[in-house]
């Protein structure tokens, strides 16, 4: 188990990491997402031991390894250049690290090809790094960083080089090589897809700070501050005022919709996160923490995803909230159309509509039309505004 | 797909005959000398322009020059020792400028141009003022030491760039797989920053072996190079072994690089082969460098004389009669070994002063007097040389030849026979006329021709003055040093020279006639001098001894082709030689020989005048 106790990294009067505290439990896929400029990649680093920590402590199965350099730590990355070295042909690079550790020549190469295998990179074992295709230093770098069999393994954004096609098939490889090595990854990128993708948990950082830390599908369900939620998807906010709490859900008022009620969700945890019972105890406490912090006529944001919301020529039923509007702008996105339409008053909001859906139903909506926005009355997220 | 759009040869980028016609003189250019030189190099003539038959004449001088390889072997010792230590500083110096940042980092950078930027001149007078300060012996080391501080910056700034261009990526990456800081070094940033290594490298080997200014003011005794070794035979001409040995030094250059590279990409050649070619290399060097510490036997004799001016044979002779280690240095003229003294460098045990530098020398305290009751051969020097103006108590100095400046003319090309400085002003021999290129010389020559003495008078050195400049526009030029290469080739016809050279090119083709003119000569005299603090001043005294013995003064007459004052030597010599009139000038009657002397502050006004010769 990796744990970060108030780990804070300062440059000068720059302050980079802020006090980060996490504890990521062995064989985890754990995700670092934010934009560049949030500390993803410093926390990273002092994990790493590249640089040096500021305050606080790096915990590796409860040795304290915050002071160690580099090559003390149990710890490998894959760099976000991959940093092969060009002096040496595939096989050497993968095996510098053995060779350093002394290991005896058989087993060095038993060890290579066995890693060869396990990123299917065979047949080019005496190619030059300069001769390889990004995919192939990719997983040279990973393989390089696999053999010697670390604690944790860290990826530092290993994907943003590559080919979108070839970033979708690694991500995918990469998720399958985790479950089959068992080794605890850290993963640091500034894509969310790829963060929901693979990680098992997610930790959104904003301005050396993590603003939540939860599963991926917590994380774009119920985000719990508006930059997590304004940053992962897209989100329609509303400016509102917290009129009523009680155990069935919230009231809230809203200039734009007047009375909205929002009923409170199941929250059944997902199976397939069966192997975190740990976390996913704090999920079923989370609308009981907000109930405590968000007292009555508080000001607060009621959120909502342009893909949870319908078109449609109907007033909302009695289970939905609704508004009318006009469409102004109507993208034709492939597997959906997205609507930019403008409420009564004047405001944009954003709604998705699965274009299947629509073809299914034969509605066809155009740009100026009047219509209503619904959705259900147990979808969208209140958002405490602090 | 960025290649194929840079392709760029659908517009025929490159491919112009224009280009291709420029590209190849610019080749041309740059190689022609060298080839010129090696073809010169088998030419069976001492000129370098004629060509007159394939021969390896030169390559058997060279290979038989023990003071030529001597120089060669100082050259390489120096380079290599310099280009290891230099390239290990640059190393260390570009990794700490291109992956730290500290305090004072940019103007440690910008320092580093200083040495770039200064005249090298500056920068030998500088490092031979420290040397004098710290009492650091000159000598191999300090050559080496002054070679590292004027390389170390270019090889620097060249490693710099590619430390700079090395992502520090690479570097975390090695540490992270669990290698510490100097494996991560030795396996990844050398081999990638190697280009580099290697360039600063063969910058700084470059540098070192043919520097000479840097060289010239920190050179010791016995640590001459061979720039200053050729630089010293050039003032006797320029013969084609100077040639051959150039070539010798081009095809172990280009081997040596050939050799390097194959060995750099040869993957056959096993990681232990290299080494162990390597360490042989480096055995071989340090046993070069260490050699003469032990080889010292604490019996020396340091001579410091001009090139070609002692038969060789005679240092081998004496070294295995007494056991006494020898080594000669040479310097071009009087003004270069007042310099050499005057900088402090010490060691020298004999010198070779011409008679105004002995009264100069003396004055400064820079000679010893020399103890005659060691040197018994002094009998045989001829009584009329022994008190000479210059040192009139005849302690500082033993005479060692003498000479006069006369005139060398091609009887080929000049029918009419010469008698007088006059020939050297006849308008005929417009443009194939060569003066000494020597302020003395010149002026004496013309005093004489007008028939007056040299003093301190202002009218007649304008007089003198106003002669030459009508002089200078039949000149081919001034020249002290390819007299004999110019006569040969027949571009001169005339020339101011002295005495012995005269004789050399006479004994080559007697078609080469000397001339005392009427008018006078002035006579030069050679001394043996012992300089003040001379380590091995017995030594030197019994190297003296020697040379004044007979039969060694007539071998190293017959070499030299100058007079010696030795009566019993010339009895000695083949009658062809002794009764040479052109080596042996009529000295009987003392009182008219006048000596060449130093002329105190009229030197000045003297300096002045033929500057403004030399400008006009």
């Amino acid at each position: 188990m990796l744990e970060l106790k108030n780990l804070s990294k300062s440059y000068g009067q720059v302050k980079a990491v802020r006090e980060v505290s996490l504890q990521i439990a062995k064989g985890e896929f754990f995700c670092l997402l934010g934009p560049s400029g949030c500390g993803k990649t410093t926390i990273l680093r002092m994990i790493a031991g590249f640089e040096k920590v500021t305050a606080g402590h790096i915990l590796l199965d409860g040795a304290d390894i915050t002071h160690d350099p580099p090559n003390r730590r149990d710890v490998n990355t894959v760099f976000q250049n991959y940093a092969l070295f060009p002096n040496f042909n595939v096989t050497d690079n993968i095996g510098y690290g053995l060779k350093i550790k002394k290991i005896p020549v058989k087993e060095q190469a038993n060890r290579i090809a066995e890693v060869i295998r396990l990123v299917g990179l065979e047949g080019f074992e005496m190619r030059m790094p300069g001769n390889l295709s990004g995919g192939q230093q990719q997983r040279v770098a990973l393989a390089r960083a696999l053999i010697n069999r670390p604690r944790v393994l860290l990826l530092d954004e290993p994907l943003s080089a590559l080919d979108k096609k070839i970033a979708e098939q690694t991500r995918n490889e990469l998720s399958e090589l985790q479950k089959k090595v068992g080794i605890t990854f850290i993963f640091v990128t500034h894509n969310q897809t790829e963060a929901l993708a693979m990680a098992d948990r997610i930790a959104v950082m904003k301005d050396g700070v993590i603003e939540q830390c939860d599963h991926p599908k917590e994380i774009y369900e119920r985000p719990m501050t508006h930059f997590v939620a304004d940053f992962i998807g897209s989100m329609n906010f509303f400016e509102g005022t917290m009129t009523g709490i009680d155990n069935q859900g919230y009231n809230i008022t809203i200039p734009e919709l007047g009375q909205v009620v929002m009923s409170q969700k199941e929250t059944t945890p997902e199976t397939d996160n069966q192997k975190h019972t740990e976390p996913v105890s704090e999920l079923s406490t989370a609308f009981e923490s907000q109930k405590n912090t968000m007292p009555s006529k508080s000001p607060v944001l009621f959120c909502i995803r342009p893909e949870r919301m319908k078109i449609g020529l109907m007033a909302p039923a009695a289970y939905e909230n609704g508004l009318s509007g006009t469409i102004r702008q109507k993208y034709y996105l492939g597997e959906i159309t997205k609507f930019t339409v403008e409420l009564s008053n004047k405001k944009l909001i954003a709604v998705i509509a699965q274009n299947y859906l629509l073809q299914l139903s034969n509605e066809f909506y155009d740009i100026g039309e009047q219509i209503w926005v619904t959705w259900s009355k147990t979808s969208g997220e209140v958002i405490n505004v602090r | 797909m960025a290649g194929n759009l840079a392709r760029g040869n659908d517009l025929n980028i490159g491919q112009g005959t224009g280009l291709k016609i420029m590209t190849w003189a610019g080749v041309i250019f740059l190689l022609l000398p060298l080839i010129i030189l090696i073809v010169f190099s088998f030419n069976d003539s001492r000129t370098v322009t004629h060509w007159e038959g394939f021969s390896l004449r030169w390559y058997k001088a060279v290979f038989l020059d023990d003071s030529l390889w001597l120089s060669v072997k100082n050259s390489l010792v120096i380079a290599i020792v310099s280009t290891l230590v230099t390239t290990i500083l640059g190393t260390m110096c570009a990794m700490l400028l291109g992956k730290y940042r500290f305090k004072g980092r940019e103007l440690f950078q910008n320092l580093l141009y200083v040495p770039v930027i200064l005249p090298e001149i500056i920068f030998g007078v500088a490092i031979l003022a420290l040397f004098m300060l710290i009492k650091f012996p000159l000598g191999l080391i300090s050559i080496i030491c002054a070679h590292i501080t004027f390389s170390f910056p270019f090889a620097t700034l060249i490693i710099l760039a590619k430390v700079i261009n090395l992502p520090p990526s690479l570097e975390e990456a090695s540490l992270d797989l669990g290698a510490n800081r100097w494996q991560t070094f030795i396996r990844v940033i050398l081999p990638n920053i190697s280009p580099g290594v290697v360039s600063g490298a063969l910058f700084a080997f470059t540098l070192s072996i043919d520097d000479f200014i840097a060289t010239f003011f920190t050179a010791g005794v016995g640590s001459s190079t061979l720039p200053l070794k050729i630089y010293s035979l050039i003032k006797f001409g320029i013969t084609p072994s100077i040639n051959a040995i150039s070539t010798i030094l081009i095809v172990f250059t280009v081997t040596a690089l050939f050799l390097t590279d194959r060995l750099q990409k040869s993957e056959r050649i096993g990681r232990t082969v290299k080494l162990t070619i390597g360490g042989v290399f480096l055995a071989i060097i340090l046993g070069l460098v260490a050699a003469p510490f032990f080889t010292t036997r604490g019996k020396k004799l340091n001579l410091y004389n001009f090139s070609t001016y002692i038969d060789e044979s005679l240092i081998a002779d004496f070294e295995k009669q007494t056991g006494i280690d020898v080594s000669l240095d040479y310097y071009n003229d009087n003004e270069e070994l007042l310099s050499r003294l005057q900088m402090g460098v010490s060691g020298y045990d004999l010198i070779w002063p011409s008679g105004y530098m002995v009264k100069i020398m003396q004055s400064r305290g820079l000679i010893a007097p020399i103890d005659y009751r060691n040197i018994p051969n002094y009998k045989y020097i001829t009584s009329a040389l022994r008190k000479l103006s210059y040192d009139t108590t005849g302690k500082y100095y033993i005479p060692y030849a003498y000479g006069f400046t006369g005139i060398v003319y091609n009887s080929a090309l000049i029918r009419d026979s010469v008698d007088s400085w006059n020939a050297l002003w006849d308008e005929r021999y417009r443009e194939n006329i060569l003066m000494l290129d020597d302020m003395r010389e010149v002026f004496w020559a013309v005093y004489k021709m007008l028939g007056q003495t040299v003093d301190d008078d202002t009218a007649r050195l304008q007089k003198a003055l106003e002669m030459l400049v009508r002089q200078k526009p039949l000149l081919k030029k001034y020249e002290s040093n390819a007299t004999q290469e110019m006569m040969l080739s027949g571009d001169v016809w005339i020339a101011q020279t002295w005495n012995g050279l005269a004789a050399r090119l006479n004994a080559i083709d007697p078609k080469f006639k000397f001339c005392r003119p009427r008018e006078g000569v002035i006579f030069f005299v050679d001394n043996l001098c012992i300089p003040s603090g001379a380590p091995h001043k017995a030594n030197a005294e019994k190297f003296i001894n020697f040379l004044l013995d007979p039969a060694n003064s007539a071998t190293n007459m017959t070499t030299i082709r100058y007079a010696m004052p030795n009566e019993r030597a010339r009895l000695l010599l083949e009658p062809s030689l002794r009764d040479n009139g052109i080596i042996f000038p009529d000295i009987s009657d003392v009182s008219e020989l006048e000596v060449m002397q130093d002329m105190g502050p009229f030197n000045k006004k003297l300096d002045k005048a033929w500057t403004e010769l030399k400008v006009k």
